[in-house]
């Protein structure tokens, strides 16, 4: 395991890993959108005044369910492939943590459908119960965050499982959670900004007015969020013990810290320009996507890492060789192309062929 | 999976070729030992039925809804229904919001569930069909996606492209259908996957068809009642608008004529035994298979002689009320597809207590939680180290099924019982009863497993004598050996040849 990942394991490993990793990244974007956005939006309602417009609200109310109904969507892509590479970990945090799981189900649902009350006229025109549903709604999300990050931190470590069920304990404890969470949650200011200002910029191109200072709110959540959430990574690094920082910069995941690390630049680049842009915010929201991917892949690898380290990984191999012989994979590929390409056929029909609403 | 040494089929000693054990998972890492929950007098199948129901309906709901949305929209091209616009706006946004969220979401929560009930299961399912499940998921991906599309712009699209997102909406959500059916029916009837391991034979296996037409036509049967509660509930749409998309929808109702035809088909299909449960073998199961048939006959009956041939108007009320009875039929076919497998949960492969035929011959001898890492909870409560062993016993081997004494409590059952019959009882498990797998421990173990029961029927006494007569062990050994270690419903199979 000297080899920079996803190199140095058997071949079904690498396959497994590298899915995994994939699958996770899109679960990311899209947790993210969900999880920054509810939070800016509920900042934007509490500070904003009664009877102005607010672009970003809008946006956000308007595009909110979709996010959660995709991340929703995309977060069981990795659900699988995790039931693959660490089976018996996995499911041990789940049974674990039981009551959380029965649990996110209802709380999902609930933040569903008060996104969804976001958009209704009643709500609409009670500030104070927007608020109170934005909360609720954000309660949810911070909520089942909370959960896959327990989930995660427990399934890592084994020592903990069997005094964990015999002390009948609903929470796993571990100084580990709340920083890490908190990690994930301003980790997702970046990506919302990115994704917000791709959707500005479409509306702005398809002949919309969209002013100057929004791109620049977008562009300082963007950059406020590189630097929080840097600080709280520098602050969770201290935090997890001098073995998995050691891991951090070992051989197999220093390639993708140092990627992530040069994503960070770049993507701050791409916000300070277009802070700055008249014109062309195309081209400085495409470099902060650019830099934003590979943060994410890089983190993403690098989380991975350390969880690999950490558990008895070679043992793991003889299951992923088995699962590698079942047969399918081509009809998933095969599928999965012709899919995606219905899928943007039924985009572009919606897109090109709708009639533009009176704005 | 492909065959490799430790997966070759174990044929019975004499080489009976009706029943072939395989063994699955020699994993590395031996027999896994999860944590194993208490729900107190609520047994685990019961909380997983429960929410499987409310998916699967849900799920039925969001594909017979695609294909009614796109009938109409269809017969609205076609000018045969001018009100078909007026309505199918409306129900998108309920099939958007009601089934897309919860049932997305109760999806979601049933891999958590599974995992709830029996986590090994659930990981034979992930390892053997892993790539169909990836390829549901392409059409799931595609069935939101097309189902967003309309939701948003459908007000503002014309009739092709309407028609087009609607159509790819449903046959995406219907594959999603054919792919986990092909899973699903798998659990009870493996076929030929059991001998060559082939994945294709284990998706297209006996019930496969049977069920897949079953569930479509089911699909279609809900989304049309909801149809008539929509309709009829609707202020918008005068008397015989309502009555012209009344006689519309009913005709998604007119397959559910072949549903006792199928339902024969799939009884037909199972294996024998699971259709002996069925019909009378267990009491519960005759009885959840006759709320699904009596529901879903009267639902038909309405439909045929009611809505389509009479023509007759439905108010909300008994549109409710034909709901309410598909709820019921899905319940009782859920139930009844549960608890046919019993005692596997995958056919001949995997017991419903989560151990291979093989491990058992192997706990037979080692003992089958003297590697379990988890210790009881509240181990102090127990008077003495044989019944704390009694309890880690019967926390592997019987809790799935049973519990203390709640549901299917084992004190109910066994509480007024002799020493004597329990063991002989526990020893001959899958002969007392074949819906249960057979003992899979030492005779030490048993003895203490039967204290534990004795301790439990007693209420729990603070002080509890330790059994250690050689001669009972000696007798227990006996019957274990008598019962052998093949599932119960192979004796009435060899006492026939
Ligand atoms: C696959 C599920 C399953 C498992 C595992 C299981 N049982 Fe059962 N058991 C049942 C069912 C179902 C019944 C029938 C209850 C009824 O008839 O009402 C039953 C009945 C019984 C009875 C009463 C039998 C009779 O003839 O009245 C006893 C005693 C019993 N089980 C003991 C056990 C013990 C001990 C274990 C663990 C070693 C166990 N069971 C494991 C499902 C199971
Ligand atoms: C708004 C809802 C959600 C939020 C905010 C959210 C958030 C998160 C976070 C923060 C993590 C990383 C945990 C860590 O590394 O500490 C994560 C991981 C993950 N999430 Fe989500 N999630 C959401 C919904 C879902 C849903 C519904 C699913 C499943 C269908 C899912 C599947 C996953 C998976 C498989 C992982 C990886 C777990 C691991 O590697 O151990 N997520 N999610």
């Amino acid at each position: 395991m000297d080899a920079p990942f996803p190199f140095g394991f058997p071949g079904p490993t690498t396959f497994y890993l590298v899915t995994y990793v994939l699958t996770l990244v899109s679960h990311v974007v899209f947790m993210n959108y969900v999880l920054a956005g509810t939070a800016v939006l509920l900042v934007r309602q509490i500070r904003g005044k009664a009877g102005t417009s607010d672009v970003l609200a809008d946006l956000l109310r308007d595009w909110l369910p979709f996010a959660l109904s995709a991340a929703i969507t995309a977060g069981i892509a990795p659900l699988l492939f995790i039931q693959i590479l660490y089976k018996k970990a996995f499911y041990t945090a789940n049974l674990l943590l039981f009551h959380r799981w029965m649990l996110i189900l209802p709380a999902l649902i609930v933040g569903f459908y008060l996104l969804y009350a976001q958009k209704t006229a009643f709500v609409k025109a009670r500030p104070r119960l927007r608020v109170l549903v934005t909360t609720g709604a954000l309660a949810t999300f911070l909520f089942t965050a909370l959960s896959w990050t327990e989930n995660y931190l427990l399934a890592r470590n084994e020592g903990a499982w069997a005094p964990m069920y015999a002390s009948k304990s609903m929470i796993y404890e571990n100084r580990e959670i709340l920083p890490r969470m908190l990690l994930w949650t301003l980790g997702a200011l970046p990506t919302l900004a990115a994704l917000l200002g791709w959707q500005l910029h479409r509306r702005e191109r398809a002949g919309a007015a969209v002013d100057k200072a929004t791109f620049q709110r977008v562009a300082r959540i963007g950059l406020g969020g590189l630097v929080v959430a840097g600080a709280c990574a520098a602050g969770y690094a201290m935090l997890v013990g001098p073995a998995a920082r050691a891991h951090a910069v070992g051989p197999m995941a220093m390639p993708w810290l140092a990627a992530a690390l040069v994503g960070v630049v770049v993507e701050g680049v791409g916000f300070v320009g277009l802070h700055r842009a008249e014109a062309n915010r195309g081209t400085w929201l495409g470099i902060a996507s650019a830099g934003l991917f590979v943060v994410i892949l890089g983190t993403t690898v690098v989380r991975e890492v350390l969880r690999i380290t950490a558990v008895d990984f070679a043992a793991l191999y003889p299951e992923h060789a088995r699962a590698a012989q079942v047969s399918g994979r081509w009809l998933f590929l095969g599928f999965f192309l012709v899919n995606a390409i219905l899928a943007v056929w039924a985009i572009r029909t919606a897109l090109t062929r709708a009639e533009r609403p009176a704005v | 999976m492909r065959r490799d040494a430790a997966t070759l089929p174990l044929k019975r000693a004499q080489g009976t070729p009706y029943i072939v054990l395989v063994i699955v998972e020699p994993s590395s890492i031996g027999v896994p030992y999860y944590p194993t929950n208490d729900f107190g007098p609520l047994m685990k199948g019961l909380v997983i039925g429960g929410l499987g129901i409310f998916h699967v309906f849900l799920a039925q709901f969001a594909i017979g809804g695609g294909v009614l949305m796109t009938y109409f929209e269809w017969l609205s091209g076609k000018g045969k229904l001018a009100s078909a616009r007026k309505f199918t706006s409306g129900y998108f946004k309920l099939l958007v919001l009601v089934s897309f969220v919860v049932g997305a979401l109760t999806g979601v929560g049933m891999w958590f569930t599974s995992i709830q009930t029996s986590p090994r299961t659930i990981g034979l399912m992930v390892d053997t069909f892993h790539w169909v499940w990836a390829t549901e998921w392409t059409f799931f991906a595609l069935e939101v996606i097309a189902g967003y599309c309309f939701y948003r712009y459908g007000d503002r699209l014309d009739g092709r492209s309407r028609l087009f997102l609607l159509g790819l909406y449903t046959t995406a959500a219907w594959f999603s259908l054919f792919w986990i059916n092909g899973i699903l029916s798998w659990q009870l009837t493996p076929g030929a996957w059991l001998e060559s391991g082939d994945l294709w034979a284990g998706f297209f296996n006996p019930t496969f068809w049977p069920s897949l037409f079953f569930r479509t036509f089911a699909a279609m049967a809900i989304a049309a009642l909801v149809a008539a509660l929509v309709i009829s509930a609707s202020p918008s749409l005068e008397r015989d608008e309502q009555k012209e998309l009344l006689h519309r929808a009913a005709q998604l109702l007119a397959p559910m004529a072949l549903m006792p035809l199928l339902g024969a088909w799939y009884l037909f299909a199972m294996p024998k035994d699971s259709r002996s449960w069925v019909l009378g073998g267990s009491p519960a199961m005759s009885m959840f298979f006759g709320l699904g048939a009596g529901a879903s006959l009267l639902v038909g009956l309405y439909a045929i002689f009611g809505l389509l041939l009479r023509r007759l108007y439905i108010n909300s009320a008994t549109a409710s009320l034909l709901l309410v009875l598909g709820f019921a039929a899905t319940a009782g076919g859920e139930f009844v597809r549960e608890g046919a497998r019993k005692p596997f949960t995958v056919r001949e492969t995997l017991y419903s207590n989560a151990m291979t035929p093989a491990e058992i011959v192997t706990m037979r001898e080692k003992g089958s939680v003297t590697g379990d890492p988890y210790p009881l909870r509240d181990a102090a409560d127990y008077p003495n180290d044989q019944v704390r062993l009694g309890a880690k016993v019967y926390r592997f081997q019987c809790s799935v099924c049973h519990t203390v004494g709640g549901v299917n409590g084992i004190v109910h059952l066994a509480g007024t019982w002799t020493a004597e019959q329990t063991r002989l009882n526990v020893a001959k498990l899958q002969h007392t009863k074949p819906f249960m797998p057979p003992f899979a421990g030492t005779p030490e173990e048993l003895e203490a497993l039967v204290r534990f029961i004795e301790w439990e029927s007693a209420s729990r006494p603070k002080d509890f004598e330790v059994t250690s007569d050689p001669a009972t062990r000696a007798q227990i050994k006996r019957w274990l050996d008598e019962a052998g270690t093949a599932p119960g419903y192979t004796t009435a199979a060899e006492k026939k040849r």
